[in-house]
């Protein structure tokens, strides 16, 4: 097998974990999904204390439902996860108020854009809900 | 371990390693703990979690008491035929050289593949060019770190068709061929003995502890007919049963509890640590 090939059926694995193809050849991809979104949750709540916490016993079952909707990001690893995860909870305004600074520094960590708003007699900050 | 139970304990230390003593997966709910206990003398950091290399207070706190900080990779993916991360790989060397650290440890898997990132460690097949295709990405890696670089075996989640080496053989004919240094993960030996009948002891006796740098020890649950390795509950008696029977073939230089979710509370988690240490030390 070539570099090349093992390239292709590494792909082809990936396609078939993320995309939920099915990919005969391999004994127990169901039980890897499900171990993966485990881990990428656990890696996800590590990086959002605050979010964490907040959510609670909602963490899990919302987090279950973005990871359905929104593969593992390009950029950023676990912390780019959890700024994601921050954005669909603000777009479904479920994002706890407690947890929007921690949500904001997540996105500048990874480096997506944020504006300084006027608010009122003070300033904010604000996150751009698109890319 | 009981009373009674007679042990033996390999009296050599894997011979290119320093003495770590025992230590812990930092982790923010954890750091205060870590703080209080300096008989953990060494602590573990996933370089993901912090990146730009922006660390917290803490982690220069450690260092500066003379605690041992090893950056740990999840990302750079020493398994992608596409090749690896080369900036994940510079972030690890990055902590390594921030924190004076005598090596970065990552893992024989892949990570992504075809523009598709998996979010987590993903086994390779079993076969010689597999093994010529990380052997690459291995030397090409240690190329740019500039301290030794420790591979970790992974668990199974599933298995690749037409299988030409053992696990142990693929581990050990790597670690040889590249010089790179172990990272033992025990639970996830035990993940494998349990979930796919692969024999411990066979396991042991075929990989060259003579290269281990450190050890993992985590907790995990029995669900649905599958031991899942979770991080997130006790360490088990059987997965401690690992590490056991490794004491008996090496010193293990190090060992550390991971520890990542449903964080118990501080009682709880000395306890598992000095049942770790017991079994470390034989007793």
């Amino acid at each position: 097998m070539s570099r090349e090939e093992l390239a292709r059926k590494q792909a082809e694995v990936l396609r078939a974990l993320a995309g939920g193809e099915p990919a005969a050849a391999f004994a127990g991809l169901e039980h890897a999904r499900a171990v993966l979104l485990g881990k990428r949750r656990r890696e996800a709540a590590l990086s959002a204390p605050q979010l964490t916490e907040h959510l609670g016993e909602r963490f899990a079952d919302l987090f279950r439902e973005y990871a359905a909707q929104v593969g593992y990001p390009a950029r950023g690893g676990p912390v780019g996860d959890a700024a994601a995860f921050g954005r669909w909870l603000q777009r479904r305004r479920a994002l706890p108020h407690k947890a929007l600074a921690e949500a904001a520094r997540l996105r500048a960590a990874v480096g997506f854009p944020l504006q300084i708003v006027r608010v009122g007699r003070g300033i904010g900050v604000a996150m751009r809900l698109g890319r | 371990m009981g009373e009674d139970a007679e042990v033996a304990v390999a009296t050599e230390t894997a011979p290119q390693i320093a003495p770590l003593g025992l230590g812990i997966g930092w982790r923010a709910p954890l750091a205060m703990m870590i703080d209080r206990r300096e008989d953990l003398r060494f602590v573990e950091i996933t370089a993901e979690h912090f990146p730009g290399s922006r660390v917290p207070p803490a982690l220069d706190r450690l260092c500066a008491q003379g605690r041992t900080i090893i950056p740990h990779g999840i990302s750079v993916s020493l398994g992608s035929a596409e090749g690896i991360n080369v900036a994940a790989l510079r972030q690890l060397d990055a902590l390594a050289r921030r924190f004076h650290s005598p090596f970065v440890s990552e893992h024989l898997a892949f990570v992504r593949a075809g523009g598709v990132e998996a979010g987590h460690l993903l086994p390779l097949p079993r076969t010689r060019a597999a093994l010529e295709v990380v052997v690459e990405n291995v030397k090409r890696a240690q190329a740019i770190l500039t301290v030794p670089l420790a591979i970790e075996n992974i668990s199974a989640l599933f298995a690749w068709p037409e299988a030409e080496m053992t696990d142990a053989a693929f581990l050990r004919e790597l670690l040889e061929r590249t010089g790179a240094l172990l990272l033992l993960d025990t639970s996830n030996v035990y993940a494998n003995a349990a979930n796919m009948g692969l024999p411990v002891a066979e396991f042991l006796d075929g990989i060259p502890l003579e290269r281990l740098a450190y050890v993992h020890v985590g907790g995990g649950e029995q669900r649905d007919g599958v031991y899942h390795d979770t991080h997130a509950h006790a360490v088990t008696a059987e997965a401690l049963g690992v590490l056991a029977e490794l004491v008996k073939r090496v010193r293990p230089p190090g060992v550390m509890l991971e520890r990542d979710d449903h964080f118990p509370t501080e009682e709880e988690m000395s306890a598992e640590l000095e049942r770790i240490r017991a079994v470390m030390e034989g007793r």
